[in-house]
């Protein structure tokens, strides 16, 4: 983009500057390097033939793999993890959306406040928000249980998509909305038909995300479990003993899931945001 | 009604359960059991332990250090991705995010088998005739939870950093150039000002996540290095003292309150760009 305008400063090209440039791209490339060098020793650590997940390598195997349908505790906790995740998506895309439009048809300062306080679970160091989520339900008489660790995410899940929501609307066009009501369509009416498909693509990423929030949350649940474990504190109980590399292949399996599913859903969104250009792109912003 | 529906979640979902954490932080243990005996002696024991002001200092600071790493790799890498990578920059900042899709206790694991005694560093240290002994200090030490928080943090930063960048008009830095300010005046005095509010938020976000993780120091810290976090989840645990939890939580989230504004407060630019 800088190539576009007239004079450059010469000194960009001196030695020094290439050679700047060179380190540049070199530190670039050592930032994915330490981001991807653990996710690559997990995968390839998953097809090493050893219990014990140290060098040398051991030879290579996939009983890793074909371990996994074997280990009950293994697929009832993945079950479970998706039973919960499953419910705090869909119970937080109806709320966190319900209460989106709440709040951007209300202005004022207590609109504000509930905004800002909605959001607190979201930042609070986790341990703080599960031993007060395990304070209110043990003095509401919540046995631990599903019930539990589904609410508990949901106290951060549904801000996550109300903050999404909320801020595609605010970027909405309202014409629209009125014309509607202008045709006689009624607030909810106008909501469901007009508004609500304009938005439906935040409600598609906030889903995505709030899945991936459940689904992979151990500390907050740590302190709402009961005796059926989830698949994050199912891995944390194994790894107090070193865990097997059974747990490794898992994970790579359901990387290499989440990694397909991650680049259907980004089609789908940009697919979806393209054509009828719903969005300012500049915010109306100059 | 729908208004009513979000003030009834806040007050049930988010005002209790904080109010009931200080009132259990003011009540007694009996043997498990909190009885509604009223007393400060949760915060006296606190503070006058010897043990937890120098595991909240030895948290802070790493967590402090943490997202400081973080954001000093995060932000330039964000500002290199932008004005490097032409049109492949979404993909850069696509898989800045993939990792976070992977198991975060599995991530964090990842970094024994990488720092361990025998593990990928010290095996090719060793093969290469660099070290003759694994060098120790890597895993279960404050350096391996330094390392992975910072990890973890990455992409954090990058990503509120990032869009913060992106918002800056090519008009002003061009502005900049043609007035002869060299590449590093740019960035002191045009795209840091406008952006260090975003990057300050990664910094916060970082700074949270590393102050109330307690699965990192555990599962790479050792004993030296444990922090606040497996204090508090002992509470609720093992010691099974629910009001001293609670009183732990409180003065955690007074300090981590009080840093996090002072941070909002040292990178506040006046003026916006809308």
């Amino acid at each position: 983009m800088s190539e576009t305008s007239v004079v450059r400063p010469v000194h960009r090209r001196s030695p020094a500057a290439i050679l700047g440039r060179g380190a540049s791209w070199a530190g670039f490339g050592a930032v994915y390097l330490f981001l991807y060098a653990p996710l690559v020793a997990i995968t390839v650590f998953a097809f090493n033939d050893s219990t014990i997940q140290a060098l040398p390598w051991a030879g290579f195997t996939t009983r890793w793999f074909e371990a996994i349908p074997k280990d009950r505790l293994l697929i009832s906790a993945l079950v479970f993890s998706f039973t919960v995740a499953i419910a705090a998506v869909a119970i937080a895309s109806l709320l966190g959306t319900w209460f989106a439009f709440a709040l951007h048809e209300r202005t004022g300062r207590v609109a504000r406040a509930a905004r800002g306080l909605m959001v607190v679970p979201v930042v609070v160091p986790g341990m703080v928000l599960g031993l007060s989520l395990a304070i209110t339900f043990r003095s509401l008489g919540l046995t631990p249980g599903y019930a539990t660790v589904v609410l508990g995410h949901l106290v951060f899940d549904v801000p996550v998509v109300t903050l999404l929501v909320l801020s595609r609307l605010q970027r909405l066009d309202p014409s629209q909305a009125q014309a509607a009501m202008d045709l006689g369509a009624g607030p909810w009416r106008t909501r469901i038909l007009v508004v609500l498909p304009q938005v439906r693509t935040a409600i598609l990423a906030a889903a995505l995300l709030t899945f991936t929030l459940s689904f992979d949350e151990v500390i907050v649940t740590f302190f709402l479990v009961g005796a059926q474990q989830t698949l994050p504190i199912f891995i944390w109980s194994q790894t107090r003993f070193g865990f097997t590399p059974e747990i490794n292949a898992v994970v790579t399996i359901i990387g290499l899931v989440s990694m397909v599913l991650i680049v259907v859903a980004t089609r789908v969104i940009t697919r979806d945001i393209e054509p009828d250009n719903y969005d300012r792109p500049d915010g109306g912003g100059a | 009604m729908s208004f009513v529906a979000v003030l009834a979640w806040v007050a049930v979902l988010v005002v209790a359960p904080n109010m009931l954490l200080l009132f259990y932080s003011v009540l007694t243990n009996r043997s498990g059991r909190a009885t509604t005996q009223l007393t400060l002696d949760n915060y006296v024991s606190v503070v006058t332990s010897d043990v937890t002001p120098l595991l909240l200092g030895r948290t802070l600071v790493t967590a402090v250090a943490a997202a400081a790493l973080a954001t000093v790799i995060a932000y330039p890498a964000a500002l290199f991705a932008l004005r490097n990578l032409g049109r492949h920059r979404t993909l850069a900042v696509l898989l800045m995010v993939v990792p976070l899709w992977i198991s975060y206790l599995v991530r964090v694991y990842a970094w024994k088998i990488i720092l361990g005694d025998s593990g990928v560093i010290n095996s090719t240290l060793a093969a290469v005739g660099l070290t003759d002994e694994p060098l120790s200090f890597l895993l279960y030490s404050r350096f391996a939870v330094l390392i992975t928080l910072t990890y973890v943090s990455i992409p954090f930063v990058f990503v509120t950093s990032y869009t913060a960048l992106e918002r800056i008009p090519p008009s002003l830095l061009e502005a900049a150039e043609d007035s002869g300010a060299s590449p590093f005046r740019v960035v002191r005095h045009v795209i840091w000002p406008l952006s260090r509010q975003s990057a300050a938020i990664g910094f916060s976000l970082a700074l949270l996540i590393a102050v109330g993780d307690y699965l990192t120091p555990s599962l790479v810290g050792g004993l030296r290095g444990t922090m606040y976090g497996s204090l508090v989840v002992s509470q609720f645990g093992i010691a099974n003292n629910w009001p001293l939890g609670a009183a732990l939580s409180v003065v955690l989230m007074v300090v981590v309150g009080a840093l996090l504004l002072a941070v909002a407060r040292l990178t506040r630019t006046e003026g916006h760009l809308e």
